[in-house]
């Protein structure tokens, strides 16, 4: 309203918004590569299978007959594989572990984004989706640096779907920056990232 | 977006919760009084301070009929101790007693749910959905089966809510005031609710200001009614000891806050040392902390597939929400129109409001204090089970099903065969054994030390006993009561005669060996021993 006033269109309006918002996301992007090469005990979880022994072996002990057949119907590696398999899948999308991935901005933007998704059911928007559960269900079975980098990028790429609620009005983009101030302050104080570092990967 | 059945329930979909009511009943109930495999001090405190009350009208410490209970020096809420009287009056002192009306409020939480959720959606068929999610559920099944004051604090909560809803809509300001009595009620039972329930009466608030605009003098007296009722409350927390509740289970422990900025100084490499007090200070501590604990409650670890971590509050190989819930919920989002929109803000506002308390305290996540949670996710669960039953597609309702089924097998086996076991440590098993294994030697000794290793022998032993609490308030005190001293490890426990002596397991005992109790697992919890005799 106060722009308009002032002689400038609402569609210009719409586009410096736009601006903004890619230029947030993108200024968050580039802080957090800068920190995730800052690591240098830059370790992944793994899904392995020898992890699915050790598992189905360390539960039988709590069976009466660890030997019966009831104990190996209900502990064995076709039920545990996929239960350990899904616990390195969703340690991506552990809040913790989000928070220091992409950061206060992109937990919110992502979040959005995958609201956004839902909500118009966009068709795109659950291929996406798709693609990055493929992403991330294959840096499962990787034991890489990179495993973290490439679940920044594919994580954030999510946010995109959140610009339409962000440059929606006013409130909105105050919002986002915001949240921007907030993810430079969640930057300075985890910079060295000990959780990612330590507390994640060691744990 | 599936469309949904019309809500008519067909004969069909009628066995179908039949046998889903009937499964959960028996899983909520089957072997109560054993299973939780013992009687957590916590369950022991209500049990004895009920009883005492029951007998003589004042609590172990010798309060008369308290509104704030001592107990062990945490100060403990009212609510389910007297909630208790009725029940250790009916099945007299023991674990069933303890645990009943926690299974009974549990059963009646589910029954008002069905109501909440028909009320709100106009859906006879949603509600059942949603009730029989509820009645299945992991997390609430678990509270329910032991004496926790969050499940009767999460019936009335629930029930609070269905007159909240009759209220605006009705012309009688009866249900109104009811309900703001109720929501005051839930503050008395559990902590979390004295933080939950005025944040959440403020969100209802704001949902239905226009209704209540029209009937201004009816909310406001109800509302009035609702301070009055939560001014002992107020008050208790501004004392001493309410303080001192609040501080200890704080999250936010001055110390650890010091001890986190010296961590953070000796890690933080330049540029940003220099910035360090006032990057890291105080408030964006809190701040941060609070932010990161209540995300922890929407983790997917903690929602589908480790739970809480405390064995007592869940079944720790699983997750608090059934793992197929995933998909009923996911299956939910997509059908967030076919809900009245009213009811669905009602339901996200529980939901995003629910992690709240457990955020400022330690530990987190925290499966009891946000147990509220189970209500909204319940309602999602239900939504998504009910749009894969009006869904026309055969095959992926066959999958969902064996699938569900399965997985409350898995869950049921677990609970019954493996939890036992397992976490007996957990739930402070071995107590009952032990006092009962003391009682058959008692008449032949004078005096009987019971080791404190494991915390408050003394309330287990008034319990399994059954101990007089006139005369208990007369002469006893927790270090000792008749014949019974309770002595720490390094006491001086020889050359006073002859002796039974229960130490725990691995200390050195110059006497005879008389018994070895074990716990459900199967561990040697205590030793009990003869001294100064050849008894």
């Amino acid at each position: 309203m106060l722009f308009t006033k002032f002689g400038i269109s609402e569609e210009k309006i719409n586009k410096s918004k736009l601006l903004l918002f890619f230029v947030l996301i993108a200024s968050a992007i580039i802080f957090r590569l800068w920190q995730s090469t800052g690591c240098t005990a830059y370790l992944v979880k793994q899904f392995k299978l020898s992890d699915v022994t050790l598992s189905v072996e360390s539960e039988r002990i709590y069976e009466q007959n660890p030997n019966s057949i009831e104990a190996k119907i209900f502990n064995n590696k076709l039920t545990t594989a996929p239960h350990l398999l899904a616990e390195v899948f969703t340690s991506y999308f552990e809040p913790r572990y989000l928070l220091n991935l992409i950061g206060p901005i992109g937990t919110i933007t992502v979040t959005i984004g995958v609201w956004t998704i839902i909500k118009k059911r966009s068709k795109k928007g659950l291929f996406h989706l798709a693609a990055i559960s493929l992403v991330i269900l294959y840096l499962t079975f990787q034991n890489q640096k990179e495993n973290h980098l490439i679940a920044l990028i594919s994580l954030l790429s999510l946010s995109a779907w959140s610009k339409s609620f962000f440059v929606e009005n006013k409130w909105n983009i105050t919002l986002l920056i915001a949240l921007f101030i907030i993810s430079i302050w969640y930057f300075m104080i985890t910079w060295h990232l000990p959780q990612i570092c330590n507390e994640i990967i060691f744990k | 977006m599936i469309k949904l059945k019309p809500p008519g329930i067909s004969r069909h979909l009628l066995v179908f919760f039949l046998i889903v009511f009937t499964v959960a009943l028996f899983i909520r109930f089957y072997n109560l009084s054993l299973n939780p495999p013992g009687l957590y001090w916590d369950e022991a405190a209500f049990g004895y301070d009920a009883y005492s009350i029951l007998h003589t009208g004042k609590d172990q410490h010798g309060a008369f009929l308290p509104l704030f209970f001592q107990s062990y020096g945490d100060w403990k809420l009212p609510g389910y101790f007297y909630i208790l009287i009725p029940s250790i009056s009916l099945f007299g002192l023991n674990e069933f007693a303890i645990r009943f009306p926690s299974f009974l409020f549990g059963l009646l939480t589910i029954v008002w749910f069905y109501f909440l959720v028909r009320r709100g959606t106009s859906n006879k068929i949603l509600g059942l959905f949603a009730a029989a999610m509820l009645a299945l559920s992991s997390w609430h099944i678990q509270f329910s089966r032991a004496g926790f004051e969050s499940v009767p604090a999460l019936f009335i909560f629930v029930l609070a809510l269905v007159l909240f809803l009759k209220s605006p809509s009705s012309k009688k300001t009866l249900s109104s005031i009811l309900s703001f009595v109720f929501f005051a009620l839930t503050m008395y039972i559990y902590h979390a609710y004295r933080i939950f329930t005025p944040l959440f009466l403020v969100g209802l608030t704001v949902l239905f200001y226009k209704e209540i605009k029209t009937r201004k003098k009816n909310f406001l007296l109800s509302l009035a009614i609702f301070i009055l009722i939560s001014l002992p409350l107020i008050f208790f927390t501004l004392t001493p000891n309410g303080l001192n509740r609040a501080s200890s289970q704080s999250n936010f422990n001055r110390d650890e806050f010091k001890q986190e900025r010296l961590d953070f100084d000796q890690r933080s490499k330049p540029p940003f040392r220099f910035l360090s007090s006032k990057i890291y200070n105080e408030p964006l501590y809190i701040a941060e902390l609070t932010a990161k604990n209540y995300l922890e409650n929407f983790s997917p670890s903690f929602l589908f597939l480790r739970g809480d971590q405390i064995g007592r509050h869940s079944q720790v190989d699983m997750g608090q929400l059934h793992i197929f819930e995933f998909i009923l919920i996911a299956i939910a989002l997509f059908n967030l129109k076919n809900v009245n929109k009213t009811f669905l803000k009602i339901m996200l506002l529980w939901l995003i409001l629910s992690p709240l308390p457990a955020a400022i305290v330690a530990p987190n996540p925290h499966a009891q204090r946000s147990l509220q949670m189970v209500i909204p996710l319940a309602f999602f669960s239900g939504l998504g089970a009910y749009s894969i039953y009006s869904s026309k597609l055969k095959l992926p309702k066959i999958i969902i099903f064996v699938w569900a089924v399965l997985v409350i097998v898995i869950f049921t086996r677990h609970l019954f065969v493996i939890y036992p076991r397992k976490f007996a440590a957990d739930w402070q098993d071995g107590y009952r054994r032990m006092v009962t294994a003391v009682q058959k030697y008692e008449p032949n000794y004078q005096k009987i030390y019971i080791t404190k290793i494991n915390n408050v022998p003394y309330i287990y032993t008034l319990i399994y006993t059954n101990y007089d609490p006139a005369k208990y308030l007369e002469s006893g005190s927790p270090e000792g009561f008749g014949k019974y001293q309770f002595v720490g490890v390094n006491e001086p426990i020889y050359g006073k005669g002859k002796a039974l002596y229960v130490a725990p397991p691995w200390q050195k005992i110059d006497g005879v060996l008389k018994e070895e109790i074990r716990d459900n697992g199967g561990n040697v919890v205590y030793k009990i021993w003869n001294l100064g005799g050849e008894n």
